[in-house]
């Protein structure tokens, strides 16, 4: 499992660690039941507060994606089949959004960028 | 597990003024403040080797002069000063120290001299600052303290020495059973490591906060200092300015970004921008 | 408790300069010294050297800052105080047997004084010390140590001079022959003493508790 953190950029850390494994779930990688270091073991490892890994996780619990149990540790939860397509469509939607925002400050059009993802979608 | 409650001790050039803080097991503590702001104070208050004039202080739930020996039994203590007898050895400073504590355990011990590079032979004048610091520290892990308190611990320690006592401390944490304690002035030590930050500026508490929590509610804002007027100023704790611009931290960085977009930079701060910037104004 | 007290025993014998200078501290003063009285020798050296052994652990505790440690440990503070009383009592009867023992030798070799260790000596130097303990044992407890050092010396000074110094002094063989009437009353001397001991150790419990440390 990989997470990298940047002490320097203005997201919060705990946002970054969760941001990051979201995206490896979604993504498939960390699969379904998979455990996840535990918040102390993750603090020590990428040298922060563990009241930071801690929030990281609640955030993922709070959201669905992992399940905390008492003296066992973090896992990926189960995922619902429908609620992971919606995940997944959020993700797209989230960077569709921003070529959107971009588009529209640069002046080109809706069909210039349907051809463009045409394209790309054929390669 | 440290519960500190209104302490006040007057000294006569000095006063330590209702000091108040709480430490819950599993956590890392940073106490942060300039010198003279009463760090070593609290720690010598906590330990009972001065007396307190009010206030009241439990460590494990028990208060400390009451229950003073069931305490220290579970405290393991690193202070700035040498406090060793020069002319001893290691191992002859050990066997006076062992036998008061009930859970010594002498297997830890020559565990920790071997990961620290300790010779048990060597004459204590002999060693260098960091290596009493180390022993110190094997000392306080090798009758299975509860809380470690630590007092400057790595002042005057080279920053390879100092991150090799913060993996010490990460792993020492890793028991959720476990506190430390850790008062610095040096801060970066602390940006990294410490859950909460307590920060003593002249005998009293200016916060007692989670480490994150502080520095998201700070700002640093930088900007022209045609910007500031009458208003701005006083969102300030401390400010800097220049004939090239103005720095300061304030408690409300968003403020500045709603009022000023683009115009200023406002950053994260360190812990010692906090410290400076609220010390000197 | 007992740790405490093997703790000032070691600490006595811990270095090779420490060793060397008890050893022939004794045989040296004997050099050194020209007293009038030459039974008040025997006195004199049991003395001096129960005192130096009571006060070498309280300056190295000062100087190397050790003090910080002990009340840092697991320790009743009530306990470091008795230990510092259980040792001096120690202390002397160290002090007594090596004097006995240098001076015996010194004896055989026709160097020595030629005086006997007897009932008389021993009951005096039991007297002063029980008595300059009681004093200076809460000095060295409560004040900080140059203080206590200065005091400890006034006091050693000043009991040295009346009882080993100026034996012929009108008013100092009265202070002298009181004590010796007081010391003949057995079982009450020895009660009196042991009062005056505790009485002050449970001062110095005290103020020992009691005490700011720097």
């Amino acid at each position: 499992m990989k997470i990298i953190i940047s002490n320097s950029s203005n997201e919060p850390i705990y946002e970054q660690i969760s941001r990051q494994i979201k995206g490896m779930i979604i993504k498939g990688e960390l699969a379904e039941g998979e455990a996840l270091p535990s918040i102390r073991g993750l603090a020590r490892d990428l040298q922060i507060s563990v009241i930071t890994t801690k929030r990281a996780y609640e955030e993922l619990e709070k959201e669905g994606f992992i399940e905390t149990m008492q003296g066992k540790g973090s896992f990926v939860a189960m995922q619902n089949k429908e609620l992971m397509k919606e995940k997944k469509l959020k993700l797209i939607e989230e960077k569709l959004a921003e070529v959107v925002r971009e588009s529209k400050v640069l002046g080109i059009k809706y069909e210039e960028v349907e051809e463009i993802l045409k394209i790309l979608f054929e390669e | 597990m440290l519960e500190v409650k209104n302490l006040t001790k007057d000294f006569k050039k000095f006063k330590l003024d209702n000091v108040s803080f709480k430490l819950e097991p599993g956590y890392i503590m940073g106490f942060i403040g300039p010198n003279g702001a009463g760090k070593s104070t609290t720690i010598k208050l906590i330990m009972n080797l001065l007396k307190k004039d009010s206030g009241e202080i439990k460590v494990f739930g028990m208060d400390h002069i009451k229950y003073e020996k069931e305490i220290k039994d579970r405290i393991g203590f690193v202070y700035d000063e040498s406090y060793f007898y020069e002319d001893l050895s290691i191992k002859q400073m050990k066997d006076i120290i062992a036998p008061f504590y009930t859970k010594w355990d002498d297997h830890k011990f020559n565990y920790y001299m071997k990961e620290f590079n300790l010779d048990p032979s060597q004459k204590i004048k002999k060693l260098s600052k960091g290596m009493k610091m180390k022993f110190s520290l094997a000392i306080g892990l090798s009758h299975n303290a509860d809380l470690i308190i630590m007092d400057e611990p790595t002042s005057g320690l080279d920053p390879v020495f100092r991150r090799e006592i913060l993996d010490i401390l990460y792993d020492i944490i890793q028991d959720e059973e476990k506190a430390i304690f850790f008062s610095t002035h040096i801060t970066t030590d602390l940006e990294k490591i410490a859950d909460y930050i307590t920060f003593i500026n002249d005998g009293k508490i200016v916060f007692s906060n989670p480490k994150d929590e502080v520095l998201e509610t700070y700002g640093i804002v930088k900007g022209t200092t045609s910007l500031l007027d009458r208003d701005t100023r006083k969102e300030f704790l401390g400010l800097r300015e220049t004939k090239v611009g103005f720095e300061g931290l304030t408690e409300n960085p968003d403020k500045f970004r709603r009022k000023y977009g683009n115009e200023v930079i406002i950053e994260k701060p360190s812990l010692e921008d906090i410290m400076v910037y609220s010390v000197r104004g | 408790m007992i740790s405490l007290i093997k703790r000032d025993l070691k600490l006595n014998f811990a270095t090779k300069a420490s060793v060397i200078f008890l050893i022939i501290f004794l045989p040296f003063l004997m050099l050194i010294m020209e007293i009038n009285d030459i039974e008040r020798i025997y006195p004199f050296m049991i003395l001096s050297y129960g005192y130096i052994l009571t006060s070498m652990p309280f300056r190295y505790d000062a100087r190397e800052k050790a003090d910080l440690l002990i009340q840092s440990l697991p320790i009743k503070k009530r306990d470091v105080v008795i230990s510092k009383y259980i040792s001096a009592l120690i202390n002397y009867l160290i002090a007594l047997s090596y004097t006995w023992f240098v001076l015996s030798i010194l004896d055989l070799i026709k160097l020595g004084i030629g005086v006997n260790l007897n009932l008389t000596i021993i009951k005096e130097t039991v007297f002063v010390f029980i008595l300059v303990s009681s004093i200076s044992l809460p000095a060295y407890l409560r004040l900080p140590p140059k203080l206590a050092g200065v005091v400890n010396v006034i006091i050693f000074v000043i009991i040295l001079n009346i009882f080993v110094f100026m034996p012929g002094d009108k008013d100092i063989t009265n202070i002298i022959n009181i004590f010796g009437e007081f010391s003949n009353n057995g079982f009450f001397a020895i009660a009196i003493l042991g009062i005056i001991y505790l009485l002050s150790m449970g001062i110095s419990i005290f103020l020992y508790e009691t005490r700011d440390l720097y």
